[in-house]
């Protein structure tokens, strides 16, 4: 992991701050600048580096956790997991229903019911046009 | 008593001196590259200053009213004890991020990567010799004519004849050694907790990296002291009292050349810490890459 690579919260932001770390540690870790084994830094270290309390960051960690992104152990740390074998099949049907499956999760962890989620979706689909998914 | 008396007032002069030449010769924080970081640095360097002189106060005074020797022997542990403290406060000190954008890196950072190797493992043996040396010592002690536990080592030379020899560091001296040196590691243990977890300023992060090594190997140091001048002390007493005997048994020789090689070597290496401790912190020191 690089000793370099950095995580920005903007306290001004509406997003609350647990949120905006999630979100850059759920793209480092998709992107694969965290490789699944790499540690994350401990909760103590990064909230006091942020200036956050450590229940913020703690609850970012729980989330990514829930997600299936990492993975903490007492006295080990939290490290990052290696993606389920659905993930990175080369199969653009397998891939586009992993990315489902995640955001169904991040929507539930938000609160959002199952009606929120199709509403979601069906606005996304009519934003962008049916059919034009990039590809 | 006048030859320590003599004593304490050189090593004082001398500490004094070097730390006016040292103030005289270090480059100010100006020299560091944000802000934040030059008000770390001179937080930090303030407090363990602070600590320092504090300690030295509480050595002298120390030195002076503890009851046979008890006193000379805590006067270095509790002089470490104070800079720890100077220490660990210096590091509290320091702010927490406060402006609206923030930022921090996601290396993982650990005692091990800020703790000087060879003074580390140097102040790690020096704190096991003193634990079994002091354990040994503790064991081997008896009463005192007055009934002090552990201030006497006593031999039965035959069926009709015995000898004793005092001052012996047993429990009369270890038990309150050992509680200073117990809140000394755990001041320590709280102190490179705080330096490796304290936020991260803004700036050159190898500056920051810079300033947490030098307030470990400020906190190494001082643990250093706390435990190499009582082995120091521990081993020259107990030599002098087994030397002393005069039915020493053949194998005596053995710890006492053991002792002989020890007491030197703990005095260097309280030498070494009080050297590091006295001087520019490492961030500040010209050879630092930080400066250049």
């Amino acid at each position: 992991m690089s000793g370099t690579t950095l995580l920005r919260v903007v306290t001004t932001d509406p997003t609350p701050p647990y949120e905006q770390l999630r979100r850059q540690l759920a793209e480092l870790i998709s992107s694969g600048v965290l490789a699944p084994g790499d540690r994350l830094p401990p909760l103590r270290q990064l909230a006091a580096d942020l200036g956050l309390a450590v229940g913020t960051v703690a609850r970012t960690y729980r989330e990514l956790e829930a997600a299936g992104l990492v993975r903490s152990r007492r006295g080990g740390g939290t490290r990052v997991q290696a993606p389920g074998p659905r993930q990175g099949a080369g199969n653009p049907a397998e891939e586009v229903r992993g990315h489902a499956e995640a955001f169904v999760r991040q929507a539930r962890l938000l609160g959002a019911s199952d009606a929120d989620v199709r509403a979601a979706v069906a606005a996304a689909l009519a934003g962008t046009g049916a059919g034009a998914l990039p590809g | 008593m006048s030859v320590v008396v003599l004593f304490v007032v050189v090593v004082l002069a001398v500490v004094v001196a070097r730390l006016v030449l040292v103030a005289r010769s270090t480059p100010a924080p100006a020299a560091l590259p944000s802000p934040e970081l030059r008000a770390t640095a001179r937080t930090t360097r303030r407090w363990r200053l602070a600590g320092l002189a504090a300690g030295l106060g509480v050595g002298v005074i120390t030195a002076y009213q503890g009851a046979l020797g008890r006193g000379l022997l805590l006067a270095a542990p509790l002089l470490a004890l104070c800079v720890l403290a100077g220490v660990l406060v210096g590091e509290l000190r320091v702010s927490r991020p406060q402006g609206p954008v923030r930022s921090a890196g996601l290396a993982v950072r650990r005692v091990r990567d800020y703790v000087p190797r060879a003074l580390g493992a140097a102040v790690g043996a020096a704190t096991t010799l003193l634990v079994v040396v002091g354990a040994l010592t503790t064991a081997a002690g008896s009463p005192d004519d007055l009934g002090r536990a552990g201030r006497q080592l006593f031999r039965r030379c035959s069926a009709t004849m015995a000898e004793g020899r005092g001052a012996w560091p047993g429990s009369f001296y270890t038990v309150p050694l050992t509680v200073v040196v117990a809140c000394g590691l755990v001041a320590a243990g709280l102190a490179m907790t705080r330096v490796v977890r304290r936020p991260r300023q803004s700036g050159d992060v190898g500056v920051d990296d810079a300033l947490r090594r030098s307030a470990a190997e400020a906190v190494t140091a001082a643990v250093g002291l706390l435990v190499a001048v009582p082995l120091a002390g521990i081993g020259a007493v107990a030599g002098v009292a087994m030397a002393g005997f005069g039915c020493r048994p053949g194998w005596w020789n053995v710890p006492l050349a053991a002792l002989a090689v020890l007491v030197p070597a703990a005095v260097a290496l309280a030498g070494w810490c009080v050297a590091i401790l006295t001087g520019p912190p490492r961030v500040l020191r010209p050879s630092e890459p930080v400066l250049r």
